[in-house]
């Protein structure tokens, strides 16, 4: 059966090998839980009712590069972003917490800020990356030449790796 | 050779095509071979860090009743997507408002012609008008006409849009998009068919419309064998017969 076939299909096969991976790349990428299921249910309804086909790899790079437009389009609203910010503010939590959750709680804080300091592409293709994206992938989820996310991938590592170490996180 | 720079260290970390010379390198020089153990370290400390945003439950560790939930919500809101389509397909084309103004004035044409003795009967009887237009003829002829399209993942390497026609396609609209997606709608009962990056439709007649995205991806729209846009390097060549163009689209009008 060929790809766009299965992809009409069987639903269910391509929710379960997709659906995951989308949710935690727009939940690295926005720091909101919430928001990662709704922004990861709203590109796979869209990949279904555009009845979207393709290689795998190619529905796959649909799936992120939707799923990034859409972080981009909620988090131009600035009242949006207000919201959101005070929904989940970037802070160390609360003393009482037992010391290896407070260690955890404190890296991850710092993490956020590190990835939140970042442009747009720079936290794209990073987490694109961490989310086991090769290069040509990449390339077609971002709209950049291939050739060139290498040069990208290393500046966006070198600029985390910088910020993480500005927050003392070894 | 000189030493690799840090995207070719990167590629060979990452399982990426490097050329052989860079592999025979690493195996002579112990710096290139240090940077590529430094990479490889800093990937590791990236991925955990990063590893610590995940939420529990979220991705790898979802729980399967977690998943079933999320799986019946996107149904759901797919459900009522289509549900939401075929709503808008039953609605007449024009925009509100002008459609009650035109069926008003028809309805008014339709009682002024039928009292005999006014200049406007005599005209429009003299006319011949059989075919004029009553309320009813207006609601047939102002429904949309049923639709039918495809969507395609547009690969990397780009997408030709090849179309033919089986009769006068009157417009074709070439629209640009915020997504790497193909798509073309035509009247129903046209046909379409994806492979090797090539979108074929043999369309039953008019308007087409063709979605295409906004990218420097390369694509060629076609037209009975007809180039009428060429993108490639970033460099678009519109040689279709242009109606109107803006950033946002190019409308070709075609025999």
């Amino acid at each position: 059966m060929s790809d766009s076939n299965r992809l009409m299909v069987d639903f269910d096969a391509v929710f379960d090998e997709h659906y995951p991976g989308l949710v935690r790349y727009v939940q690295r990428l926005t720091g909101d839980g919430d928001t990662a299921e709704d922004i990861a249910q709203e590109a796979m309804v869209r990949l279904f009712d555009r009845r979207i086909s393709g290689s795998e790899s190619g529905v796959r790079a649909w799936l992120y590069k939707t799923a990034t437009h859409l972080v981009r389009d909620r988090y131009r609203v600035d009242t949006n972003r207000q919201r959101l910010l005070e929904r989940h503010p970037v802070r160390p939590v609360a003393l009482e917490t037992p010391d290896r959750t407070l260690e955890r709680d404190e890296t991850r804080a710092i993490v956020r800020e590190a990835l939140d300091a970042l442009s747009p592409r720079d936290k794209e293709i990073l987490l694109m990356r961490y989310s086991g994206f090769s290069y040509k992938e990449i390339a077609a989820a971002i709209d950049v030449a291939s050739t060139s996310v290498g040069t990208l991938l290393s500046r966006a590592e070198q600029r985390f790796a910088e910020a993480v170490s500005a927050g003392e996180v070894v | 050779m000189n030493h690799m720079d840090e995207s070719t260290i990167l590629a060979l970390r990452d399982g990426e095509a490097v050329p052989d010379v860079s592999r025979d390198h690493l195996e002579e020089c112990s710096a290139c071979e240090s940077a590529l153990r430094e990479a490889e370290w800093r990937a590791e400390h990236i991925d955990r860090l990063l590893g610590t945003l995940d939420e529990p439950g979220v991705g790898g560790t979802r729980h399967s009743e977690q998943l079933n939930e999320a799986r019946a919500r996107v149904r759901e809101r797919l459900d009522a997507r289509i549900e939401d389509d075929l709503r808008s397909r039953r609605r007449f084309r024009w925009p509100g408002h002008l459609g009650r103004a035109a069926a008003v004035l028809l309805v008014a044409v339709g009682a002024v012609s039928a009292l005999p003795g006014l200049p406007l009967h005599s005209w429009l009887t003299s006319a011949g008008s059989d075919d004029r237009a009553t309320p009813g003829a207006t609601a047939e002829t102002a429904q949309e006409v049923p639709r039918s399209g495809v969507s395609v993942a547009v690969p990397q390497e780009g997408i030709r849009v090849l179309v033919g026609s089986l009769g006068s396609l009157g417009s074709l609209e070439v629209v640009w998009i915020d997504e790497a997606t193909a798509r073309i709608d035509a009247p129903e009962g046209s046909r379409f068919t994806y492979g090797d990056g090539r979108l074929e439709a043999l369309v039953a007649g008019g308007p087409v419309r063709i979605e295409l995205p906004d990218s420097e991806v390369p694509v060629t729209v076609e037209v009975d064998g007809e180039p009428y846009l060429t993108r490639s390097e970033g460099q678009t060549d519109v040689t279709g017969p242009i109606g109107e163009r803006t950033d946002a689209r190019i409308l070709f009008t075609t025999p």
